[in-house]
């Protein structure tokens, strides 16, 4: 007879650290979102490059995400692509 | 007793993850404080681009003869088929063979069973633009021997209007089938449903960074069915912190990735996750690159995990001796080179080295009586952009 | 209870969030009928003398914001070239301001393309932040009097149709 009733209880909402990571959750977004002066279009050369894109090589992560989770016990983070950075 | 042992080391644990994990977490919101932000959003689809990879990969296990090799060829293609949608298709095809290796060495007999098994997998993706947001909706389908999978999944990306901030929201849903190749009565489902939160923001004219929260819960048949013994509960929730930064170096025209991920879940099963790459532009036009990479993982045990041998277990408790939900740290290393040629063609060749070893955890102590694995993988890449 | 206090508390932190970003989007400050900026930036002349908008009153000119890292924009500079060559250069001017920070990256893709079209330089960005450009490439359609007729931002094949009938337009009145 499995019960796993013990487990569902030991989850997050006990964990010591879950209110440490919602601090820093709203404080990260808070200063991302209320920053200071932005960047122009005109000035995103930089970031425009092949290599400065989150997942320049979209096919190579997901080999290396498939062989992590495959012998790892975490997954999951990498989401659905990335924000990019093209033209305008 | 062994078991004692183990659920003192639970108890002590809340203390230690405390300070690790607030460590972790405020080094990652460092690059932020007292910078202005400012991020580029793709917009519209992109030209369109065919990516093509084989990967070869092998694994073995200290003090094993026996070594596990897989092949996987994949394709991805992107198609803009008009100014506000896009579609990407991939296929993957992962022909594995040779024996699992020894996951907990006090298990005798029957492992080191030999493996062929065949993967297939495809998936695809439709997005569609509008003003200041898009929607993509895909699907995916992976078949092997023993394993069937279905999965569907929504996202919408939001951009503020000079593009500088982009919200990713997404949920995605996966029913699969669990047979085995060892008891043909086998025949279970497990569902799996999650959610992804994330903000893309730059920083600077060099620099930007992400971060994305992720949900999963899994639900049904969790167990490994080629694992003596293996008792697993029927639910595991999960969830992980990914922050991925980049900075264009002015000084040598190159950039610098830094990703630092943070995973909890219900099994108790906590890890952090560092990974750094170079990527370097040279030569005569810098149509070379080059990218090393290094990565650091670090793992804390399932909480039924168990070194004992399964045949000493006499009750119903949950349990597991996969090494894969054990504590150890792995450190992998990897170089890759790409060269561009013209009208949009490059090439690249990569190759990346694992060890995952249980002491060389840094959040407890490592699970004993577990032999090194190592991982060794190259590929080789073909990408055309029109 | 410490459950939902928590939830909610995620709920609220993200609508404050996203109603501070929609609160926070620009509006576009240049308008078609505006006057346009007036600018003096080197160019690609042979005689070094720089260019300003003032020198082309009483032509149409199509003024083009363009950089090197931009994917689409050789393609634009392309069909520039073919809009000079038919429009001729007696009552319509194309002005392609770069805005790259090294001038040899904008350089070598003219030279590959061939490309004789009047080029000016604005590596620091002045005339981009006057005509409030949201994104690169983007272009404004210029009258005789100086007035802004079109703005577009993105020249795919339908702004680049558009924009061809707006000029013969303006050239027959």
């Amino acid at each position: 007879m499995k019960s796993n009733n013990k487990l569902r209880k030991t989850w997050i909402h006990n964990q010591p650290s879950y209110p440490k990571l919602l601090y820093f959750l709203f404080i990260f977004l808070s200063i991302t979102i209320l920053g200071c002066t932005a960047v122009a279009p005109w000035e995103k050369g930089n970031l425009s490059k092949s290599h400065m894109r989150i997942n320049p090589d979209p096919l190579e992560s997901r080999f290396h995400r498939h062989i992590e989770d495959s012998r790892e016990g975490s997954s999951g983070g990498y989401g659905i692509g990335g924000g990019g950075c093209g033209c305008g | 007793m062994a078991q004692k042992n183990r659920i003192k080391k639970t108890r002590n644990k809340p203390k230690n993850l405390n300070k690790v994990g607030s460590l972790f977490a405020a080094a990652s919101a460092i690059p932020l404080l007292g910078l202005c932000s400012s991020v580029c959003a793709q917009n519209k689809p992109e030209p369109a681009s065919i990516r093509f990879q084989y990967a070869y990969f092998k694994d073995w296990q200290a003090g094993s003869e026996d070594r596990m090799t897989v092949n996987a060829p994949m394709v991805l293609f992107n198609v803009p088929i008009s100014e506000k949608t896009e579609v990407e298709v991939g296929f993957v095809f992962d022909s594995m063979s040779g024996a699992s290796p020894l996951y907990h060495d006090t298990l005798t007999g029957a492992s080191g069973k030999g493996v062929e098994d065949e993967r297939y997998s495809a998936d695809a993706t439709l997005t569609q633009y509008f003003d200041g947001f898009n929607l993509s909706f895909g699907g995916v389908y992976s078949t092997e021997n023993d394993y069937d999978s279905i999965g569907a999944n929504l996202s919408s990306r939001f951009w503020s209007s000079d593009k500088n901030t982009v919200f990713l929201f997404g949920i995605n849903g996966n029913d699969d089938k669990v047979t085995s190749d060892n008891n043909p009565l086998l025949d279970e489902r497990r569902d799996s449903y999650g959610a992804v939160f994330g903000v893309t923001q730059v920083i600077n004219k060099n620099s930007l960074v992400q971060s994305n929260f992720t949900f999963k819960n899994n639900d049904g048949y969790l167990e490994d069915p080629y694992k003596l013994g293996d008792n697993r509960p029927e639910s595991r929730d999960g969830f992980a912190w990914l922050t991925r930064y980049v900075r264009y170096l002015e000084s040598s025209a190159s950039s610098l990735h830094l990703d630092y991920r943070f995973y909890l879940d219900s099994w108790d099963i906590y890890s952090h996750t560092v990974e750094m790459a170079w990527y370097k532009p040279f030569g005569e036009n810098e149509r070379w690159m080059f990218r090393p990479r290094i990565r650091y993982y670090s793992q804390e045990e399932a909480i039924f995990y168990n070194d004992l041998d399964p045949i000493d277990i006499t009750d119903d408790r949950f349990y597991t001796a996969d090494q894969r939900l054990s504590s150890f740290g792995s450190l992998g290393a990897g170089v890759k080179l790409i060269r561009d040629f013209d009208d949009g063609f490059s090439m690249s060749l990569s190759y990346d080295f694992v060890i995952n070893d249980s002491s060389w955890t840094i959040l407890s102590q490592g699970s004993p009586n577990i032999d090194n694995l190592y991982l060794s993988y190259f590929s080789f890449g073909l990408h055309k952009k029109f | 209870m410490r459950k939902v206090f928590y939830k909610s508390r995620i709920i609220f932190n993200l609508l404050t969030i996203l109603s501070i970003l929609l609160f926070s989007s620009q509006v576009c400050a240049l308008n078609p009928g505006d006057n346009s900026p007036a600018f003096s930036l080197n160019s690609n002349r042979k005689t070094g003398e720089k260019i300003s908008l003032s020198q082309f009153s009483g032509k149409i000119v199509y003024l083009d914001i363009w950089a090197s890292w931009c994917g689409t924009c050789a393609e634009s500079l392309s069909w520039m070239q073919k809009l000079q060559d038919k429009f001729g250069s007696d009552s319509f001017q194309v002005i392609a301001v770069n805005v790259d920070e090294e001038r040899n990256a904008a350089e070598k893709i003219l030279r590959k393309l061939e490309s004789s079209i009047l080029v000016a330089f604005d590596p620091e960005g002045i005339t981009p932040a006057k005509y409030e450009v949201g994104g690169i490439p983007s272009s404004y359609l210029i009258g005789r009097d100086g007035k802004v007729i079109a703005i577009h931002e993105g020249i795919g094949k339908k702004e680049q149709d558009e924009i061809e009938q707006q000029i013969k337009k303006n050239l027959d009145t």
